[in-house]
C-alpha cells in the first residue's frame, strides 16, 4: 500500500471519506501486512472535530462503527494522527486515554496529502503457532527528517469476551494493558501480549513517542484465532505404500485447533496444495537429489502460511528400507520394504534375499514380490531382541541373490511389553494400589512409561482391549523398583482396564491391558480382639476375635498357633483346634480374606497368648506305697506313705497338693492335706485301715484312686512261694516268682528292692497281679547286693512279702578276695597294657571319627556297630547282633578292676579333693554324650593314679571326669568341667551320666554355678563305679531302648529329674562341699522311683530354676508338676547332712 | 438432517459397551448389591455421630423416609443422594468418605440398573431432582442437622434397598 493509493480513495471516493468522517471506526487486523501513515501535530491541530451521536451501523467489508455522545474534546496539540489504510478503507479516528473519540470530517480529512504524512509504519500482526503469543512487527517505511531520535513505542489493548458488535468504548475505558515493543535498533519494533485468549477480541491501539511527540494509532481489533501463523509441518520422510508406491510424509504441528491445508515444494519447482499429510510420489527413484519443503495453513478461514518446513533430501540411496527402523512388542509381525540399486542398476525385486543380522537368512516363503523392483519380508511372532553389546536392535538386511549385500540395513527393535500389574484394595475398601515393574534392561533406552486405565461402570469385560479414550495415572516409583499407583477413592465394582503405555521416538507401544475390580483384590484387616484360651475341661484351645468392619462379605479365617518359645513353629489350622500339650502358654493369630476365594489374606493379627491354667482335675491319685518302722522307744509303729509324683498327663496342668485319707474298719475317716512332698508318716494305730491319697489342684481333687489297705491281720498271709533275681545287665535285673494256692484275691503285687550295701533307701512299683515275672529296670552295680521283696496286696490289706537276698553269687565274692593280692600286680600291669592298646587305637580312631563317631566299643549307642569295615556312615550303625554276647565273657575282669582300683583310691583320697576343690566352678556339661565317657576310660583311670594331674584340673574333660569320681569318695557326686570341652567329642558318665537327656541337660545351661550331684555312688563303691565304666566299654551299658525311653516325655517310664540350683562361692573351703547346695539330679530308669534326694537351699534357688527349666520346654514338661517335693527332699538332706556330719 | 449417519454412530456407540461386557449373573449382581449396599451403611456407620432418634421438620427433600420398594424407586433416591451428598458441608463430618460414598452409591446405580435391565426397565431421571434446586443455599442455612439427616436417611434408604432386594420381581 503506498500512499498514492491512499490519495486514490480519498479523491476518488468522497462517499467512502463521508462515511468514514461520520463512524468512528474500528479497523480489523488482517492476516496480511498493513500501513500506518501518521501526520505531524501542526496539520492536526488545525483540523476541527466535531462531535455528533453516530448510532452502530454496519460499515464497510469487516468495519464496525461505534461513536461516542458528547465527546469533544480537543486533540493535544502535539499529538499526531495516525490513519489506518488499506485497499479499501482508511480510518482516521483517534481517541483520548479516556477512550474518548476526536475524529475528523470529510473536508478535513481531504485536507491531508502525500506529502503531509510524516511517517509511515509497515506493521504485521499474528498469532504464533503455539497459541500463546501474540506478536506485532512494526517496521518503519518512510518518516521526515525533522522526526529523530529513538521511538518508543506501546501497544495498548483491551480484552473483551464478546464479539465487536457488543463492545462499546466506553466498557474499554480503564481497562487496557500496556506492552512496550522492543525495537532492535533499526527501525524495527517487536510487540508481543503473552498468554493468549484465541476466542477473545483484542482492541488494540498503539502509542508512539518520538521525544515529546506522541502518535496514537486508531482502534484495532483482532480475534488472535483468524491470524495464527502455524508452526511448520514436522517430520517429512520418505515412505512406500504397499502398493510399493514412494510418497512424502510429514507430521502436521502438534498444536492446530482446526484443519490445514499444506503446500509441497519440490527443487524441481513442482507445487502442490494438499490437505493430506502425504504425497505419493510414484515409484520412480530419481537418481539425482532434491529437496523437499512442506508449508500449512488453515483449511478453512483466515490465517497466514507457515513458514517453509526443513528441507528433506529426497535423495536416494544405493539401497532403501521403508521404514528403516521400527519398534515393536513381542510376537507381533512386522514387514519391511527394500529398495536395492547396485551401482546404478536396480536389483529386481524377485533377486532380493533378506538377511538378519547377517548370520541368518529368512526364508523365501516371507518375502512378497511387490512390484518389479520392491521386495517385502515380513517377520512372524517376534521375540525381543537381545542387546549384543550396544545394539539394541536386530539388523536386516536386503541383499543380492548372489550374496552380496550393501552394509546399510534396517533396524527391528522387538520390547517385551508384558508387564504385569497387580492391584490391592485397602482394609477400608477406599483405596486400590497398583504395582508394576518394569523391567529396565529389555527397554530401550530413552523409553518413558505411564499407566493408562479406563474404567467401565460396572465388572470387567471378558476379554480386556485397549479402548480409543483413556486416562493416565501419575506413578510413583518405589525403592524396590516397583511403581506405585493408588485410586482413591475408588469405585468398587467397577472394572478398571490398565496398561503400560511405553513412549520412544520410534514409536508408542502398549503392554497387554489387565482388567481389575477393586472388590476382588480386596486385602482385609487382620482380625482384632484376638483372644485365646485353653478351656475348662475339654481342654481345647480356644481362639476368639472381632471382625474387621470391612468387607461386609462373608469372610473366611486362617488361625495359627504355636508353642509360646523362641523358634516359634507355626501350626496353621481353619477349624477347631485341639492341642497336644494343654499346659502350655500358646501363641496365636488369626488373619481373614473374602469367602469367594478372591483378594488376598489380610496380615495376621496381634498375637494372643494362652495362660497355663488348670484344665481339670487330676485324672488319677498318685501310686503310693508304705513303709512300716517300728519306734522302739515308744513301741509304736509308724507308717511312712511314700508316693511318687503324679505324671503330667494324669494332672492338667498342675498338682498343688495331696490329700491322704484314711479311713479305719469302724469306719471312721480323717484326711491331712499335703502341700509339699511326696511322703506322710503317721502311727499305726488301728488294726485295719485302708488309706486313699488324692491329688489335688485348683479344680478339685482327682476321682480315681489307689487304695491300699494295712491290716496287721492279714501281713502274716504268706502266699508267694518263691523268688528269684536275675541280674541281665547293669540296668536290668529279672524278679520271677511263684505262689502258693491261695484263697485271695490279688489285686496288684508291690515289688520292693535295695542296694543293701548302701544307705540308700528302698526302691518299689506297684506291678500287675497276673503276671509272675517282671523286668526291674534301674541301675544296678553287679557287684554290690541287692535284696528284693515282693508284697501280694490284698483288697483286705498287705501279704507278707518273700524276700529274695543279693543276686551276686558268692564265688565271685570270694574270688575277689583270694586274688586280691596276687592279681593286683597283674591287673595293673594289664590296665598299662590296655591303655596302650586303647591310647593307640583311640588315636587311630580319632583321625577317623573324632568329631562325629566316639570309640564304638565304649559307646552304648554304638554298640555292635561294626568300624572294621566302615565304608558308609550308613554300615557303621548297623547293629552287631552280637555285641550283647561279649558280656560274660569279661566278667571276671569286671571284680579284678574293682579291687585295685578301690585300693588305689583309699590311698589318694587326700589329694583327690584337692581336684575337686578345683572342679568346684565347673558345671555339667550338657552337651556330653551320655553313653560314650568310657570311651577315655583308660585314659582316665591312668590319670587318677597320678595326683599332680588329676588336681591341675586342667586335664581333658574324660580325665577330669574320672579324677573327679576318684577324689569324690566322700562326696557321692560326679563333676564335670563344662569349660573343657573343645575337642572332645564324649563327655559324658556312664550310668547315671548316660540318663541326662538332652531337653534335660539344656536346663543346665543356666551359668556356671551348676552342679550335678549323682547321689547314688556311696563314698565307699566309688571304685566299683570304675569297674562298672569298664564294663560299659566292653560293651555292657544299659540296653540301648533306653534313650527311646528317656526321650519319651510323655511316657509314664519315664525317669525323673530332680534339680537345683544355687551359688557355691561359699563352699569353696568347705570339705562337705557336695552336701552343700548346688544342682542334685537323681536319675531313674524303666520307671523305677529313687527317693534318694539331697538338696539345699531350696527356698532360695528354686525359683530360678524354675525360671531357667521355663526358658526350655521339654523341661518344664518334666519338672512343673514336681515341684512341691524339691521342699520334703530339702529336709531330708538336711538330717542326712547332720547324720554324717 | 446434515449428517443422517451420525446419530445411528452414537446409538451403536452407546450400546457397543454392553456387548462388550461378560454376560453378568443375576445372583452375582444381586450378591454384589447387597454387599456393596452393606459396605455403604458401615462407611456410615463407622462415623456417625450419634442415632438419629428425632423427628426432623423441613428437610422434605431429603429422601428416606419412603420404603424403596422397586428398582425404579432405589436409582431416583440414590440420584438424589448424588446430588446432595457433594453438597454437604464436611464440618461435622470429618472423616465420612463422603467422595467415597458418592462413588458407591455410583457403582450402587450401575448394579440397579443392571438388575433392571435384566428384567426390562427403563429408568427415567428423577422429577424430584430439578425441583432440589439450588441445595447449596439449602444445605447452608443449617448445616450440622442436613448433614446428619442426610447421612441417616441414606442409611434408612441401604437397609429399605436391602430388604427389598429379594422381593423384587418387576421395576
Amino acid at each position: 500500500i503506498s500512499v498514492t493509493h491512499f490519495l486514490h480513495y480519498f479523491f476518488v471516493f468522497p462517499d467512502f471519506i463521508r462515511m468514514a468522517v461520520a463512524h468512528c471506526m474500528v479497523h480489523q487486523i488482517p492476516a496480511s501486512s498493513f500501513m500506518l501513515p501518521c501526520m505531524s501535530p501542526n496539520e492536526t491541530s488545525v483540523i476541527p472535530l466535531t462531535a455528533g451521536v453516530v448510532a452502530s451501523s454496519p460499515g464497510l467489508h469487516g468495519e464496525h462503527g461505534t461513536a461516542e455522545t458528547n465527546s469533544l474534546v480537543l486533540a493535544a496539540e502535539e499529538s499526531f494522527l495516525c490513519c489506518l489504510w488499506s485497499e479499501t478503507h482508511a480510518n482516521c479516528s483517534l481517541y483520548t486515554a479516556g477512550m474518548e473519540t476526536k475524529k475528523f470530517t470529510s473536508s478535513e480529512v481531504s485536507s491531508f496529502a502525500p506529502q503531509q504524512t510524516d511517517l509511515s509504519w509497515n506493521i504485521q500482526c499474528w498469532t504464533k503457532g503455539n497459541l500463546e503469543l501474540f506478536v506485532c512487527i512494526l517496521k518503519l517505511s518512510n518518516k521526515k527528517s525533522y522526526l529523530n531520535g529513538e521511538f518508543k513505542i506501546n501497544l495498548l489493548y483491551v480484552l473483551s469476551e464478546l464479539s465487536l458488535e457488543d463492545i462499546s468504548t466506553g466498557s474499554l475505558k480503564g481497562n487496557f494493558m500496556v506492552t512496550p515493543c522492543n525495537g532492535n535498533g533499526s527501525d524495527k519494533y517487536e510487540c508481543h501480549i503473552p498468554s493468549l485468549k484465541l476466542n477473545y477480541t483484542y482492541i488494540t491501539w498503539l502509542n508512539i513517542i518520538n521525544g515529546v511527540t506522541l502518535l496514537q494509532s486508531p482502534l484495532m481489533s483482532v480475534r488472535p484465532i483468524n491470524i495464527v501463523k502455524p508452526e511448520s509441518p514436522l517430520n517429512l520422510r520418505l515412505e512406500m505404500t504397499d502398493k510399493g508406491q514412494l510418497k512424502i510424509c510429514w507430521s502436521s504441528p502438534v498444536l492446530t485447533p482446526y484443519p490445514l491445508q499444506y503446500e509441497v515444494n519440490q527443487s524441481q519447482s513442482s507445487q502442490w496444495l494438499q490437505w493430506k499429510t502425504s504425497l505419493i510420489i510414484g515409484n520412480k527413484l530419481v537418481s539425482s537429489s532434491y529437496l523437499v519443503q512442506v508449508r500449512c495453513k488453515s483449511l478453512h478461514g483466515p490465517g497466514f502460511w507457515s513458514d517453509w518446513s526443513t528441507p528433506y533430501n529426497l535423495n536416494t540411496e544405493d539401497v532403501m528400507y521403508f521404514p528403516p527402523k521400527i519398534l515393536t512388542s513381542v510376537g507381533s509381525n512386522v514387514s519391511f520394504h527394500c529398495l536395492y540399486n547396485d551401482k546404478n542398476k536396480m536389483i529386481l525385486s524377485k533377486k532380493i534375499v533378506w538377511w538378519l543380522n547377517l548370520a541368518e537368512e529368512i526364508p523365501e516363503r516371507q518375502y512378497t514380490l511387490v512390484n518389479d523392483r520392491v521386495s517385502r519380508v515380513t517377520l512372524f511372532n517376534l521375540n525381543a531382541t537381545k542387546p549384543r553389546g550396544k545394539f539394541f536392535y536386530n539388523a536386516l538386511y536386503c541383499c543380492n541373490q548372489n550374496r552380496e549385500c550393501h552394509h546399510r540395513y534396517a533396524e527391528l527393535y522387538v520390547v517385551d511389553v508384558n508387564i504385569n500389574i497387580t492391584c490391592e484394595t485397602d482394609g477400608y475398601l477406599t483405596k486400590m494400589t497398583c504395582r508394576w515393574s518394569a523391567n529396565t534392561n529389555t527397554l530401550l533406552v530413552g523409553s518413558s512409561l505411564q499407566l493408562k486405565y479406563y474404567r467401565s461402570s460396572i465388572y470387567c469385560s471378558d476379554f480386556p482391549s485397549i479402548p480409543p479414550k483413556s486416562e493416565a495415572k501419575e506413578c510413583h516409583l518405589e525403592r524396590n523398583h516397583y511403581y506405585e499407583c493408588t485410586f482413591q477413592p475408588i469405585f468398587l465394582l467397577s472394572g478398571y482396564t490398565m496398561w503400560i503405555e511405553i513412549k520412544h521416538q520410534l514409536g508408542t507401544l502398549e503392554s497387554p491391558p489387565t482388567c481389575v475390580i477393586p472388590a476382588d483384590v480386596v486385602k482385609p484387616f487382620p482380625p482384632s480382639n484376638v483372644k485365646a484360651e485353653i478351656t475348662k475341661n475339654i481342654g481345647l484351645l480356644n481362639v476368639s476375635w472381632t471382625n474387621p468392619a470391612f468387607p461386609n462379605s462373608d469372610l473366611k479365617f486362617q488361625i495359627r498357633y504355636s508353642v509360646n518359645r523362641e523358634e516359634i513353629l507355626w501350626e496353621v489350622l481353619s477349624v477347631t483346634i485341639k492341642v497336644l500339650d494343654l499346659c502350655v502358654i500358646y501363641i496365636v493369630q488369626v488373619r481373614c480374606s473374602g469367602l469367594d476365594g478372591l483378594g488376598y489374606w489380610s496380615d495376621w493379627s496381634k498375637p494372643a497368648y494362652t495362660t497355663v491354667q488348670d484344665i481339670q482335675a487330676p485324672l488319677r491319685g498318685p501310686e503310693f506305697w508304705r513303709v512300716i518302722n517300728e519306734d522302739p522307744i515308744r513301741k509304736q509303729k509308724n507308717v511312712t506313705l511314700v508316693w511318687k509324683p503324679l505324671m503330667k498327663n494324669y494332672s492338667l496342668c498342675s498338682v498343688c497338693g495331696y490329700i491322704v485319707k484314711q479311713h479305719t474298719s469302724e469306719n471312721t475317716t480323717w484326711t491331712e492335706y499335703v502341700t509339699s512332698g511326696t511322703t506322710y508318716t503317721y502311727p499305726w494305730m488301728e488294726d485295719a485301715h485302708t488309706v486313699t491319697i488324692l491329688a489335688v489342684n485348683s479344680v478339685g481333687a482327682s476321682s480315681m484312686n489307689f487304695n491300699l489297705t494295712l491290716s496287721r491281720q492279714m501281713s502274716t498271709v504268706n502266699i508267694v512261694q518263691s523268688l528269684n533275681a536275675y541280674p541281665v545287665n547293669s540296668s536290668c535285673v529279672i524278679l520271677t516268682w511263684t505262689l502258693s494256692p491261695q484263697m485271695y484275691v490279688i489285686t496288684s503285687f508291690v515289688i520292693e528292692w535295695k542296694n543293701l550295701n548302701e544307705e540308700e533307701q528302698m526302691k518299689w512299683i506297684r506291678v500287675a497281679p497276673n503276671i509272675s515275672k517282671y523286668y526291674i529296670y534301674d541301675l544296678f552295680i553287679l557287684i554290690e547286693k541287692y535284696q528284693f521283696s515282693l508284697y501280694p496286696i490284698f483288697p483286705e490289706g498287705v501279704g507278707n512279702p518273700k524276700t529274695t537276698d543279693e543276686f551276686i553269687k558268692d564265688r565271685s565274692e570270694k574270688q575277689n578276695d583270694a586274688s586280691l593280692h596276687v592279681i593286683l600286680p597283674i591287673v595293673i600291669s594289664s590296665f598299662i597294657l590296655l591303655l596302650g592298646s586303647l591310647l593307640i587305637s583311640q588315636q587311630r580312631m580319632k583321625k577317623l571319627f573324632w568329631e562325629d563317631v566316639p570309640n564304638p566299643k565304649n559307646c552304648s549307642w554304638a554298640q555292635g556297630v561294626n568300624f572294621q569295615k566302615p565304608e558308609t556312615f550308613e554300615h557303621l550303625f548297623i547293629k552287631h547282633p552280637e555285641a550283647i554276647s561279649f558280656g560274660p565273657l569279661l566278667e571276671p575282669e569286671i571284680v579284678l578292676e574293682d579291687i585295685s582300683v578301690a585300693k588305689a583310691l583309699k590311698s589318694e583320697d587326700k589329694q583327690d579333693l584337692l581336684a575337686v576343690d578345683s572342679m568346684f566352678t565347673t558345671i555339667q556339661d550338657s552337651e556330653h554324650d551320655s553313653a560314650c565317657s568310657s570311651s577315655h576310660f583308660s585314659n582316665s583311670l591312668s590319670e587318677s593314679s597320678h595326683d599332680d594331674k588329676v588336681s591341675e584340673g586342667t586335664m581333658r574333660q574324660s580325665n577330669i571326669k574320672y579324677a573327679t569320681i576318684i577324689s569324690n569318695c566322700k562326696l557321692s557326686g560326679l563333676y564335670e568341667e563344662q569349660k573343657n570341652l573343645s575337642g572332645s567329642f564324649s563327655g559324658c558318665f556312664l550310668g547315671e551320666d548316660s540318663l541326662v537327656t538332652d531337653p534335660f541337660s539344656r536346663s543346665w545351661e543356666v551359668g556356671n554355678q551348676a552342679f550335678l550331684i549323682l547321689p547314688d555312688q556311696h563314698p565307699s563303691q566309688v571304685s566299683k563305679t570304675i569297674s562298672l565304666s569298664v564294663v560299659s566299654s566292653e560293651g555292657f551299658s544299659e540296653p540301648s531302648d533306653h534313650d527311646d525311653t528317656f526321650s519319651d516325655a510323655d511316657s509314664p517310664e519315664r525317669s525323673l529329674y530332680y534339680l537345683g540350683l544355687t551359688s557355691i562361692k561359699k563352699n569353696e573351703n568347705d570339705i562337705f562341699l557336695t552336701e552343700n547346695s548346688r544342682v542334685m539330679c537323681h536319675l531313674h530308669t524303666n520307671g523305677l522311683f529313687k527317693d534318694m534326694e539331697f538338696l539345699r537351699d531350696t527356698s532360695s534357688n528354686l525359683n530360678p530354676f524354675i525360671k531357667n527349666s521355663l526358658k526350655y520346654e521339654n523341661s518344664v514338661k518334666t519338672f512343673v508338676p514336681y515341684m512341691p517335693q524339691f521342699q520334703a527332699t530339702t529336709i531330708k538332706l538336711q538330717e542326712t547332712t547332720e547324720t554324717k556330719t | 438432517m446434515r449428517c443422517p449417519s451420525l446419530p445411528l454412530c452414537g446409538l451403536l456407540c452407546v450400546w457397543l459397551p454392553l456387548f462388550y461386557s461378560r454376560p453378568v449373573k443375576i445372583d452375582k449382581v444381586k450378591a454384589d448389591t447387597k454387599n456393596l449396599t452393606r459396605t455403604i451403611i458401615a462407611r456410615i456407620q463407622e462415623h456417625q455421630l450419634f442415632p438419629l432418634n428425632l423427628k426432623i421438620n423441613g428437610l422434605d427433600f431429603i429422601p428416606g423416609e419412603q420404603p424403596l420398594e422397586s428398582l425404579d424407586s432405589m436409582d431416583e433416591t440414590l440420584q438424589i443422594f448424588q446430588r446432595i451428598l457433594p453438597s454437604l458441608p464436611s464440618l461435622p463430618m470429618e472423616n465420612v468418605p463422603v467422595a467415597q460414598i458418592f462413588n458407591d452409591i455410583e457403582n450402587l446405580r450401575s448394579l440397579i440398573q443392571t438388575l433392571g435391565s435384566h428384567l426390562g426397565c427403563t429408568f427415567h431421571k428423577s422429577s424430584n431432582l430439578d425441583a432440589l434446586g439450588n441445595l447449596t443455599e439449602l444445605l447452608t442455612t443449617s448445616p450440622y442437622t442436613t448433614a446428619v439427616v442426610a447421612l441417616d436417611r441414606l442409611q434408612k434408604c441401604l437397609h429399605s434397598i436391602i430388604k427389598h432386594l429379594d422381593h423384587i420381581q418387576s421395576c
